[in-house]
């Protein structure tokens, strides 16, 4: 599969070295403070794609990565950075805050009550604005036995997990790995079971495992930990 | 070097430019100084943050006007807190948003950068302490690299590690006119260790103005799978402004190396998605899209309504409603969010409201939430600005939870 894209990749680079003709990149500084409404006169009505619409928010990482990208004439970083990292210098008065910190509009209302919802929506989601420490850093801060978990019950003063094993906790821990992380980041509480070191050594991993890719390049970093 | 030796080092070299160039420069200032209340969820106790943005930009340092900077940070101290240092309650906060220093490249060619920034590109994103450079017009190849320090932003601070790096590299171009491609490549290391080794490739068409078809591939190196997977086309048939999108999307999330979650096994989530934007009039825009989720198994159905609008009867006037709906798993939602903000002369007055009900899988009955906010500002001088905000939602955990801030923001 990896060689597979490999080659492919060697195939286009010289295709888009070669065969190319320039295009003059189009200016945008002089429609910066256009209405976005407004664009529609060259976007879509001179046939060039729109963008700015209901879905940018989920569709703008695509643009925003491609080396000819031309945000920078309208937008400065800070704007960017606001909205991915709690930066408020220019906070619109919708904008909602999370202790100093101003958020996104997609975290709505309660969003504490809310999120586990939105983590699950499309797993990487999160990721593209928090670091797993994030997550963590707060579950671990709760009042454990306050917390309404999937799967878990309260039990004396702490929570235990109580999925149908081995199907239930097999197929839900695959499809929310992340969230797993999110309260257990050194995920110790697997090494009862999944380590092969001690206790029954269930192997976690997928079918197609690359092991020794995975162990070789990052310096065997997570392997010790059960191996 | 420790991140604090860096952030001095080059808030030095900066500080150092600025005066030797300063007659001849253009300096802009932009400030904020904000005071911010809420309710602290870990302890059911009200709390207070003073904190004081700065964004600056210098251009024409030198006669060629080549040689720009920029930066955005803040300072901030909390009140009322309990003296826990790793909530930040302690003391003086600061966080580094970015600062570098940028040199055009002679006849458009393209852009250096050094210092702290944020970059991008395909394979993946990211903060670094380092230097980019973004080539354009060089025969057909437009590209970007980058490297340095990766920044991960903590709660409290920023921080930067020895031995945590991030690298990449995105090459691209037109094939023929209405086509780019591009293919990155990306890197990141934990104290020297490869935690992360991603290829994106993205290409896209324009097809005899009416359509655009795109797709994008992030591909693991490290798990040998692909991470996420988007195709999709936009089309725009009509000469009036509305836009039909259909995506297919699929992720396999992998995880960093560094983390004994990188060795387990996960399964692929698929998502189809159709939206539609209509602009009927410059003033008026409606859009609404259904998602379908398929969790490999269990499933969800997400759909979205909404309108933006400025009322021709009621200028200064800008009003905005939508609805969510979400059925499925692991929880529903059916939300209502709508605001209304108003200009006369130097001030704006802004309010709104959500309602949302929702139940998890994991909640035993259903919660409606309420929000309200107000704001309001008011220019006193050309480059001043005073803003007020107030908001009280009602949730799980209060039935009152109040936050605010008030600003004074400056320009110079
Ligand atoms: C006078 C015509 C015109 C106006 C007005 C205009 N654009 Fe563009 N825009 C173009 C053209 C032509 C392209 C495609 C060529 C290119 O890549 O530069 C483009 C490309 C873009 C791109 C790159 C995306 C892509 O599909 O390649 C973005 C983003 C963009 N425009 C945003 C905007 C926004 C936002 C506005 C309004 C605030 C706007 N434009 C107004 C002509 C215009
Ligand atoms: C021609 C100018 C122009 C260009 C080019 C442009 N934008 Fe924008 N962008 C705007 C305007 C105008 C707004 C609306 C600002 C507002 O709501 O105050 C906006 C808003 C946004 C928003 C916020 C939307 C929201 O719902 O809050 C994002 C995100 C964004 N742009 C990202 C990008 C990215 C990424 C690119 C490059 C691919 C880009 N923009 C290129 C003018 C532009
Ligand atoms: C109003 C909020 C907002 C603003 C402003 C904004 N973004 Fe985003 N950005 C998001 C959201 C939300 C996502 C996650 C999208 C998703 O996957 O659904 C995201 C994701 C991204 C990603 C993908 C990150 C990754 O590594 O996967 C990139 C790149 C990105 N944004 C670039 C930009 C750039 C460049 C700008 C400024 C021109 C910008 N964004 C401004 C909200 C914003
Ligand atoms: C566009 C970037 C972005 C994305 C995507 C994003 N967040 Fe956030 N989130 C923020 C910012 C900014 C804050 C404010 C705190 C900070 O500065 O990190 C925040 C705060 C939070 C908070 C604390 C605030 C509160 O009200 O309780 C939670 C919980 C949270 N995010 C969860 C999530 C979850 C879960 C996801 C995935 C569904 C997600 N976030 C996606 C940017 C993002
Ligand atoms: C501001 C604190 C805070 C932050 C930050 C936070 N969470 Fe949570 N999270 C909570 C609380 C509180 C609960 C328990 C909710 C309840 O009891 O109703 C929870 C519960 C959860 C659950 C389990 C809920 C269930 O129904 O099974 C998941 C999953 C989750 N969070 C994911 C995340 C992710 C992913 C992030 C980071 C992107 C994150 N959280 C960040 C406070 C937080
Ligand atoms: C909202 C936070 C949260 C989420 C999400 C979460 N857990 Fe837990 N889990 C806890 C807490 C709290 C405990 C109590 C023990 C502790 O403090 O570590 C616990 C305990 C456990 C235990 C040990 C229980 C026992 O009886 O000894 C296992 C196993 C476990 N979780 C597995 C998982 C798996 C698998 C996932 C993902 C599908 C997951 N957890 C997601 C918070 C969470
Ligand atoms: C009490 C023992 C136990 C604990 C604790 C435990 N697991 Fe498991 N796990 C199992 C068993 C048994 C299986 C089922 C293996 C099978 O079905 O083939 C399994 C399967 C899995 C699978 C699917 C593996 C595959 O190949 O399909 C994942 C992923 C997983 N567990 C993650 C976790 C995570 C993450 C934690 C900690 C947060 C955890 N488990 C804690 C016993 C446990
Ligand atoms: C969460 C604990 C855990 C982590 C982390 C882990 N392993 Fe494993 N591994 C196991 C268990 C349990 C087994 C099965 C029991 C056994 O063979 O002893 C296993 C089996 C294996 C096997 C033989 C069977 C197979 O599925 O291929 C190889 C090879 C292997 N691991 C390599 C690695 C490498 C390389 C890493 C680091 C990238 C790693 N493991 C990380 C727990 C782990």
């Amino acid at each position: 599969m990896k060689n597979r894209i490999l080659r492919s990749i060697l195939i286009l680079l010289p295709a888009v070295t070669v065969a190319v003709t320039v295009f003059a990149r189009e200016d945008h500084k002089a429609y910066r403070d256009l209405k976005l409404p407004e664009c529609a006169e060259c976007h879509v009505g001179s046939g060039i794609p729109p963008n700015h619409g209901g879905g940018w928010l989920k569709e703008h990482r695509i643009l925003a990565a491609g080396p000819d990208r031309n945000c920078f004439d309208c937008h400065d970083q800070g704007w960017c950075q606001d909205c991915h990292k709690g930066g408020g210098i220019s906070a619109r008065p919708s904008d909602s805050q999370w202790k100093r910190d101003i958020k996104p509009d997609s975290h709505r209302s309660d969003w504490v009550s809310i999120h586990p919802i939105q983590a699950s929506s499309n797993p990487q989601q999160c990721s593209r604005c928090h670091e797993p420490q994030f997550c963590a850093n707060c579950h671990g801060r709760m009042n454990v036995t306050s917390l309404t978990i999937r799967d878990h019950a309260k039990s004396g003063g702490t929570q235990a997990y109580i999925a149908a094993f081995p199907d239930q906790h097999a197929a839900e821990a695959r499809r929310n790995l992340a969230s797993c992380q999110a309260c257990h980041p050194d995920g110790n509480v697997c090494l009862t079971c999944h380590s092969a070191k001690i206790g029954i050594r269930v192997n976690p991993h997928p079918k197609d495992f690359k092991a020794d890719r995975i162990g070789s390049r990052s310096n065997n970093r997570s392997c010790v930990v059960c191996h | 070097m420790t991140h604090r030796a860096r952030f001095l080092w080059l808030g030095l070299l900066f500080l150092s430019l600025t005066p030797a160039v300063a007659p001849a420069a253009d300096l802009r200032f932009q400030s904020s100084t904000q005071y911010l209340w809420y309710t602290d969820p870990f302890k059911d106790k009200d709390q207070s943050d003073l904190v004081q943005y700065l964004k600056f930009g210098v251009t024409k340092v030198e006669s060629t006007g080549r040689l720009s900077a920029v930066g955005y940070g803040r300072f901030s101290r909390q009140f009322g807190g309990d003296n826990d240092p790793k909530m930040g309650d302690d003391g003086l906060l600061g966080r580094l948003y970015f600062l570098y220093a940028n040199y055009s490249l002679p006849s458009d060619r393209g852009d250096i950068r050094l210092g702290r920034q944020f970059v991008s590109v395909g394979a993946g994103s990211g903060t670094v302490d380092g230097v980019s450079a973004e080539l354009r017009n060089l025969g057909p190849v437009r590209a970007t690299v980058f490297a340095g320090y990766d920044v991960r932003f903590a709660e409290t601070t920023d921080r930067t590690r020895p031995g945590n790096y991030l690298t990449g590299v995105s090459v691209g171009g037109s094939l023929v006119d209405g086509n780019n491609v591009d293919v990155s490549y990306l890197r990141k290391y934990d104290q020297n260790d490869l935690i992360r080794e991603m290829v994106g490739v993205h290409a896209d068409q324009r097809i005899l103005d009416k359509a655009k078809a795109y797709a994008d591939l992030r591909y693991d190196v490290l798990h040998g799978a692909y991470s996420e997977f988007l195709a999709g086309a936009k089309i725009f048939p009509f000469s009036a402004p509305v836009t039909f999108t259909a995506e297919y999307f699929a992720s396999y999330p992998t995880f960093d190396a560094d983390t004994i979650y990188t060795a387990f096994a996960v399964t692929r989530y698929r998502e189809g998605a159709g939206r539609v934007d209509y602009i009927v009039t410059p003033r008026l825009t409606l859009y609404g899209s259904y998602t379908r989720a398929d969790y490999d198994g269990p499933s969800a159905d997400i759909g979205t309504v909404g309108v933006r609008a400025t009322p021709k009867r009621a200028p200064g006037l800008g009003l905005n409603a939508s609805l969510d709906v979400r059925s499925g798993y692991p929880g529903d939602l059916t939300g209502f969010q709508a605001s209304a903000d108003y200009a006369f002369g130097k001030a704006t007055l802004a309010a709104g409201v959500t309602y949302d009900v929702f139940q998890r899988d994991s909640m035993t009955s259903d919660f409606t939430a309420k929000k309200v906010w107000g704001a309001g500002s008011y220019e006193f001088r050309k480059n001043m600005t005073a803003r007020l905000r107030v908001e009280d939602t009602e949730t799980r955990q209060f039935s009152n939870e109040f936050q605010g801030r008030a600003s004074v923001d400056l320009s110079f």
